[in-house]
């Protein structure tokens, strides 16, 4: 055990600190939902870039710096510590892209240097209205045909719509086959007749995702990735990069924290209350910086990660709700404000909602829990 | 970096714990429990024998001169399979206080025999006097206030009492402590040797958790009603992966505590009382889920889990409790983050890890 970077990480670590502290832009990009917010965005993706350090975990050949899983978190640590801006490629940056290397042709891995510069957006177009949870009921047909697939059906809940110019999709191209069998997993391009999206307005106002409508799409073939009727395979290997989202590190919930610890009224700091509430929360967020530390040393030595490494999503989505739950209720009445009330306090009923979100995108925390009774504690499956 | 313990530690600790499923657990455990006070242990021998106790003991008194990262996986090892010996107090504490702060003669008399398993040593940390194999110990740390102490029993006088775990054969100490018996004065170092004490409870703790996890898991996939495997009731196994999650974030939390107090890192005593709050969760939870999924056959003398269950509660309480720890680290962290320069924000990216 010995938790020093060494030589050659403290150098990285420390030309990304530099490099961080003069291009972080000093004010908040505008919300990437808009369209002076996508272009801000893109265009710190484009430096990031150029610094070499948008997909620092991908391999030297595909434009990443090559880095194990324990080195990049070095990076993602001091990304967040520096409150870099929002990555707007996540999708295809953590999910697409390594799937892609895994599983796709040469020609499909030719899509991998416009994820780094954000020139194309993905979004993903995996559930549909009656396949939440449940997502290898997905009903979304694709007809399969000499060198096209033709694609009806309906997706749902698609985030980075807007701006997206792919969409990697599940579809059933084999009706007859068992239910996980019969999927496919195709890249569809945005501008291909026949796609349409249908935003969705939130209980917040936001429209951050949308419905997605796909009539008589023809896409070629060869924009199926890892074989015909294999898609559910490649699809559960992208999942397994979503629950690891990289910004989700301990640096940022340590921020969420200290942003509430904020509110808490002058007179209420030695509330032993809160005190307890605070420990707890310290407490929580160290315990996921340490699940992490060890399920990163553990891929980094190449040896099979250990049960804690199916648990952090169902902790950090948690743990972020309470720690917001209890900033609403050190502000009381102040919350409900939407803006315009006390300096740190606007839209935190937003960030609330958001973070209730979590609980449900990426694998509900209900199929998370059943997954860790199942797989790591080998109880029997449900009747 | 490297969060992950050595090829030599891990397997000295399977070892140990190979050892301790053949020579320690229930059957022995029910013997200690209802020999109470008068029981002579034949486990000590064993543990003398494997090389335990002399762990952290320096080299030159004939120890392995380790640290408590080495005994961490050991610790656990120690609750799984329920070993009722002052191992904590034997093994971690006493070769660290007076391996620091003991006069040469202290030192000469008391390490080398740790070491080899002739001393038996306990800790009296708690103001109530109270304190786990008190009128067997051959030599006591006593904290009292911010002072540490070197008790021999000439010096103690002790009231036995039953405890919820009769094979800890608790007693209440009156020392009387002076001048001849001071290690040290120093806050820091009974605040240091406190957070010893309860990283290392808290690794005996996650132990314990794992082991009440395990029985139960066992008792669900065997225990059939409504003509099913009771493990296959969704709200069953929820609650099991809760306990697993606790368990794990409290096990995550013990080893860095371990490596925090032995390499005296600043974040130590937080990281100790961290871990101990987060372990006593972890038991917490585990007893109270092991408990309850075992209906009525739990609460039976005749059944092992209350073994496991009351040794839990037992040092749930030990080197600090949930409520000590989490309300002293909430106010150091408020301290910290509302200290004038501190800057403030809103709060910014919350949930948007999609």
């Amino acid at each position: 055990m010995d938790l020093r970077l060494s030589g050659e990480l403290l150098s990285f670590r420390d030309e990304v600190r530099t490099w961080l502290r003069d291009n972080v832009p000093e004010r908040p990009l505008a919300p990437v939902t808009t369209e002076r917010g996508f272009a801000e965005h893109r265009e710190w993706e484009r430096r990031l870039a150029a610094a070499g350090l948008a997909a620092v975990h991908w391999p030297v050949e595909h434009g990443g710096r090559g880095l194990d899983a324990l080195s990049a978190s070095v990076f993602y640590d001091e990304y967040v510590r520096a409150g870099a801006p929002d990555r707007l490629g996540r999708l295809g940056l953590g999910l697409v892209g390594p799937t892609l290397m895994e599983w796709g042709t040469p020609r499909q891995r030719e899509l991998l240097p416009a994820m780094l510069t954000c020139d194309d957006i993905w979004c993903q177009g995996f559930s549909e209205p009656d396949a939440g949870s449940d997502l290898a009921s997905l009903r979304t047909r694709g007809e399969v045909g000499t060198d096209s697939i033709r694609i009806n059906g309906q997706k749902v809940w698609t985030s980075h719509f807007r701006f997206a110019t792919w969409i990697f999709a599940l579809v059933r191209t084999d009706p007859e086959a068992p239910k996980h069998r019969g999927i496919s997993y195709v890249l569809i391009p945005c501008d291909t007749p026949g796609v349409e999206f249908r935003p969705i307005r939130q209980m917040n106002d936001d429209a951050e995702f949308a419905e997605l409508f796909l009539t008589d799409v023809e896409v070629p073939l060869e924009n199926v990735v890892g074989g015909l009727g294999n898609g559910w395979k490649v699809a559960m290997s992208t999942l397994t990069h979503e629950r690891s989202s990289n910004l989700n590190t301990a640096a940022h919930f340590h921020r969420v924290l200290r942003d509430a610890v904020a509110l808490i009224p002058e007179a209420r700091r030695n509330d032993s209350l809160v005190r307890y509430e605070v420990g707890r929360f310290h407490e929580e967020i160290e315990a996921y910086r340490f699940m992490t530390l060890r399920t990163l040393t553990e891929v980094s030595k190449g040896e099979k990660p250990g049960p804690q490494a199916s648990m952090g999503k169902v902790w950090w989505s948690e743990l972020q709700t309470r720690i917001l739950e209890f900033a609403l209720s050190m502000l009381a009445s102040e919350a409900e404000v939407r803006s315009g009330g006390l300096p740190g306090a606007t839209n935190l009923f937003k960030h609330y909602w958001m973070s209730r979100a979590s609980h449900i995108y990426a694998g509900s925390n209900e199929i998370q829990r059943n997954i860790i009774a199942e797989r790591v504690l080998g109880l029997p499956r449900s009747a | 970096m490297r969060f992950s313990f050595s090829d030599d530690q891990t397997e000295y600790a399977a070892f140990l714990a190979d050892l301790l499923g053949t020579v320690a657990g229930p059957g022995y455990l029910r013997a200690a429990w209802s020999a109470g006070h008068a029981y002579e242990s034949t486990l000590w021998p064993k543990l003398a024998e494997s090389g335990l106790f002399g762990v952290c003991v320096p080299e030159e008194e004939g120890g392995a001169g380790g640290t408590l990262v080495d005994l961490a996986l050991c610790l656990e090892a120690c609750g799984y399979h329920g070993v009722p010996e002052p191992v904590v107090e034997t093994a971690v504490l006493a070769p660290h206080v007076i391996g620091e702060f003991g006069s040469e003669a202290e030192r000469k008399k008391w390490l080398r025999a740790i070491a080899e398993g002739e001393a038996v040593a306990s800790a009296s940390f708690d103001p109530s006097g109270i304190t786990p194999d008190g009128t067997r110990a051959d030599v006591v740390v006593v904290k009292s206030g911010e002072e540490l102490h070197l008790v021999t029993p000439d010096r103690a006088s002790w009231q036995p009492l039953d405890g919820v775990d009769l094979s800890r054969r608790l007693a209440r100490g009156t020392f009387a402590a002076g001048e001849a018996t001071l290690l040290t004065a120093d806050p820091a170092a009974a605040a240091r040797a406190s957070g010893l004490g309860a990283a290392a409870t808290a690794c005996v703790l996650v132990g314990v958790a794992q082991r009440l996890a395990d029985m139960t898991r066992e008792y669900v996939i065997e225990r059939r009603q409504f003509g099913r495997a009771l493990g296959t009731f969704q709200i069953l196994k929820h609650r099991l992966a809760n306990v697993a999650i606790q368990t794990e974030a409290a096990r995550s939390l013990a080893w860095y505590a371990c490596y925090a107090v032995a390499h005296r890192a600043a974040d130590a005593p937080l990281a100790a009382a961290r871990a101990k709050a987060a372990a006593n969760r972890a038991s917490e939870l585990a007893g109270s889920a092991a408990l309850q999924l075992h209906g009525g056959i739990g609460f039976t003398w005749e059944h092992d889990l209350h073994l496991w269950l009351q040794r839990g509660k037992a040092l749930e309480g030990a080197f600090g409790s949930t409520l000590e720890h989490r309300t002293a680290v909430g106010g150091m962290v408020i301290e910290q983050l509302a200290s004038p320069g501190a800057p403030v924000h809103g709060i910014e990216h919350a949930g948007t890890t999609r």
